[in-house]
């Protein structure tokens, strides 16, 4: 069996603050295998943020690795010096970021800010390096790209400056592709043809993608593979459409029945009440039993490991074979809520 | 459109904005740019609805609501509350009546004010409550937004994005207002928190009696949360309509490629989605149109050049018409007087 592209074990990034030590990521392990797709999906300070920038070594200051280990083909990369970790780690991967607009150099042509991997690193020449611009802006579909190579990025849409930042990505020759938000700055409209940009690439250009959005839409439009993150872990993992269809852990299970759907009108939406622990604290028991409808008092105990809960898929629930009763559950709990409100 | 039990409606209603022109360009007789972030709006809210109103960034929804509530005057056109015109210069009591919720809550109060300094100032200044009764009714308003009373103590920056929502939603309140306006209540929190907000305002709309614009980008929230919903591009409104229809069953080009771009969860293949293919094959009807207009000097219809279903007939611009089929539905597009032909789709 060929060993996964990119393999992560036991992340742990801490960001050091006046108070103490936030433990922002606790132990996060995760697999991309050649030419998949994985989302990673978590809300506002779940650490999925910061578990993408760590493999890349773009933690925003003052936030730094603990401990962790990453394999490339199945090859230990952190025993690696600095500058051989590096070139390594880009060589297999590109990122893209959420605010194209600050990711852009703002004084540069677009066209040579797509040129200049091909011409600075793979040792193209000029017009070598221009014709691959060009080739690559056509690939992200923009129309007449000639044109387009010597705009500057505040005169391209908001879109465009995306497929910019994806072209770029892509100049590289990356196998895997991080992307942090990648459409959450855009209107829909755009935000579907950047998807469908990043759908196609997945299926003609055999590119990897790692795919970090609080999003459970975007992320299921795109990826075939799913980790949901909450409290700087992985709480469940799995295939996309098992995971969506069946969730196995409280959490997952939560956070979709809380998603509006454009389809359906709901009488009233489930809301997740309270709010995700202080990481700065040490956590006691489940992270999410606070906020769990369905907790009882072990889980406040013992933090639950991931463990696996059927074909490929892991959840860290202690209840996970309650999981089929869930949705009975919260609907018995609403209604009698609706009786008592009357 | 239909009068009635409408609380608040508008009319012809514009506002645009000048763009800065320094000395020497005026000196050359440089005309400074216009945006015409709202140009024409005809809407009606009524008694003890939730309008949804949808559009992407730019469409000048954010404008127009601003524009209602009296934070921008209007460059044309009017506003009527309660069957009265509202002046350019509003009496407390028309101020009170219209209140807005706005997007982002820490900016929108102010750092170094208690809760309860915030809301009793305003309950002072609108005399709405006698002196010795004021701090009774702080802790009110924190019931009715589902704030513990201690929090009145307490500043924006102690509170969570959602509780700090609750504040902002606690402030409009205070002034007993009978329109809300919310302005992208939701959009800068997480899924979680945004369903107990959307479920908050939905309640209080209810309790409270109250007649609520909601403005939004995001059409899967507006789906949950309009009665009716009206759809904005480049400074009109396209389509309105209820809410269940109009989602079910666009009639504007333009809706139909919102709600077909809204990513749904693990779709094997969605629908029709936004492709750009399409539009090539209208290259050649776009130009038509581009040279009637250039001919006739006509202001085409905004959406003709991203249009699929763009026809010559585009070259001008069409006004919001009912819908023959659905007397609550309008929208402004050549294709629905053709639409009981069966022309459109």
């Amino acid at each position: 069996m060929t060993p996964p592209l990119l393999e992560v074990r036991d992340l742990h990034v801490d960001i050091p603050m006046p108070y103490g030590r936030l433990h922002a990521v606790r132990g996060v392990s995760l697999s991309v295998d050649i030419a998949e797709s994985v989302g990673l999906v978590g809300e506002s300070g779940s650490g999925k943020s910061l578990t993408l920038r760590a493999l890349l070594g773009l933690l925003p200051r003052p936030a730094r690795i603990v401990s962790g280990t990453i394999l490339i083909d199945g090859e230990d990369v952190t025993g690696l010096s600095a500058k051989q970790l590096k070139r390594r780690l880009t060589d297999t991967m590109s990122m893209i970021f959420q605010d194209s607009l600050t990711a852009l150099n703002p004084v540069m042509r677009v066209g040579d800010q797509i040129a200049e991997v091909p011409l600075r690193k793979l040792g193209k020449s000029r017009s070598e390096a221009k014709a691959i611009a060009v080739g690559l802006m056509r690939e992200v579909g923009i129309a007449d790209p000639e044109r387009r190579y010597q705009l500057y990025p505040h005169e391209l849409s908001g879109g465009m400056r995306q497929r910019i930042c994806i072209a770029i990505a892509l100049s590289t020759k990356p196998r895997l592709i991080l992307a942090d938000e990648p459409t959450t700055a855009l209107d829909v409209t755009i935000q579907a043809q950047v998807l469908g940009v990043l759908r196609q690439l997945k299926q003609e250009e055999q590119v990897g993608l790692l795919l970090v959005s609080h999003d459970l839409a975007v992320v299921s439009q795109t990826c075939s593979r799913l980790y949901v993150m909450y409290a700087g872990k992985v709480v469940e993992s799995g295939d996309l459409v098992d995971l969506v269809t069946a969730p196995r852990h409280p959490y997952t299970f939560s956070l979709l029945r809380s998603v509006p759907d454009p389809d359906k009108r709901v009488a009233r939406l489930l809301t997740i009440d309270g709010r995700p622990p202080d990481l700065t604290d040490p956590v006691t028991g489940c992270s999410f039993a606070p906020r769990c409808p369905f907790a009882e008092d072990a889980c406040r105990e013992a933090e639950p490991e991931l463990a696996p809960a059927g074909s490929a898929r892991l959840s860290a629930c202690r209840r996970v074979d309650t999981a089929q009763r869930w949705t009975a559950m919260v609907e018995q709990e609403v209604s009698q809520e609706a009786v008592s409100r009357q | 459109m239909t009068t009635g039990n409408e609380i608040l409606s508008v009319h012809g209603l514009a506002r645009h904005f000048t763009a800065h022109v320094s000395v020497v360009e005026r000196l050359f007789g440089t005309k400074p740019a216009v945006s015409r972030a709202v140009d024409g709006v005809d809407l009606v809210l009524r008694k003890g609805e939730t309008l949804g109103l949808v559009g992407e960034s730019g469409c000048g929804k954010s404008t127009l609501a601003r524009t209602i509530v009296g934070l921008y005057q209007p460059s044309a056109g009017e506003i009527r509350y309660d069957g009265k015109a509202l002046p350019a210069k509003r009496t407390r009591a028309q101020q009170r009546a219209i209140q807005m919720v706005f997007q982002d809550p820490y900016s929108s109060l102010n750092p170094r004010m208690t809760v309860e300094q915030m809301l009793s100032e305003l309950l002072r200044f609108h005399n709405l409550v006698p002196r010795n009764r004021v701090h009774e009714r702080t802790r009110e308003l924190m019931h009715l937004v589902g704030l513990p009373e201690r929090a009145l103590g307490q500043r924006p920056r102690q509170f969570s994005g959602g509780q700090r929502q609750r504040v902002g939603i606690a402030r409009a309140l205070a002034l007993e207002p009978s329109v809300l306006l919310a302005d992208e209540p939701v959009s800068a929190l997480d899924v979680s928190v945004q369903a107990t907000i959307i479920n908050l305002l939905a309640e209080l709309k209810e309790t409270l009696n109250l007649s609520m614009i909601f403005v939004s980008h995001n059409m899967a929230v507006v789906r949950q949360v309009g009665d009716r919903t009206a759809v904005m591009y480049s400074g009109r409104i396209v389509e309105t309509g209820n809410t269940d229809t109009l989602f079910d069953d666009p009639v504007h080009p333009y809706t139909r490629l919102l709600i077909g771009s809204v990513p749904r969860l693990v779709t094997v293949e969605g629908p029709a989605r936004a492709s750009e293919g399409a539009s090539e094959d209208r290259a050649a009807v776009r130009a038509e149109v581009a040279r009637a207009v250039a001919r006739d000097g006509t202001q085409a219809c905004r959406f003709a050049d991203r249009c699929p279903s763009v026809v010559a007939g585009c070259a001008v611009e069409p006004a919001l018409l009912a819908d023959p089929g659905d007397p609550n539905r309008w929208a402004a597009c050549v294709h629905v007087a053709h639409r009981s032909e069966g022309a459109i789709r």
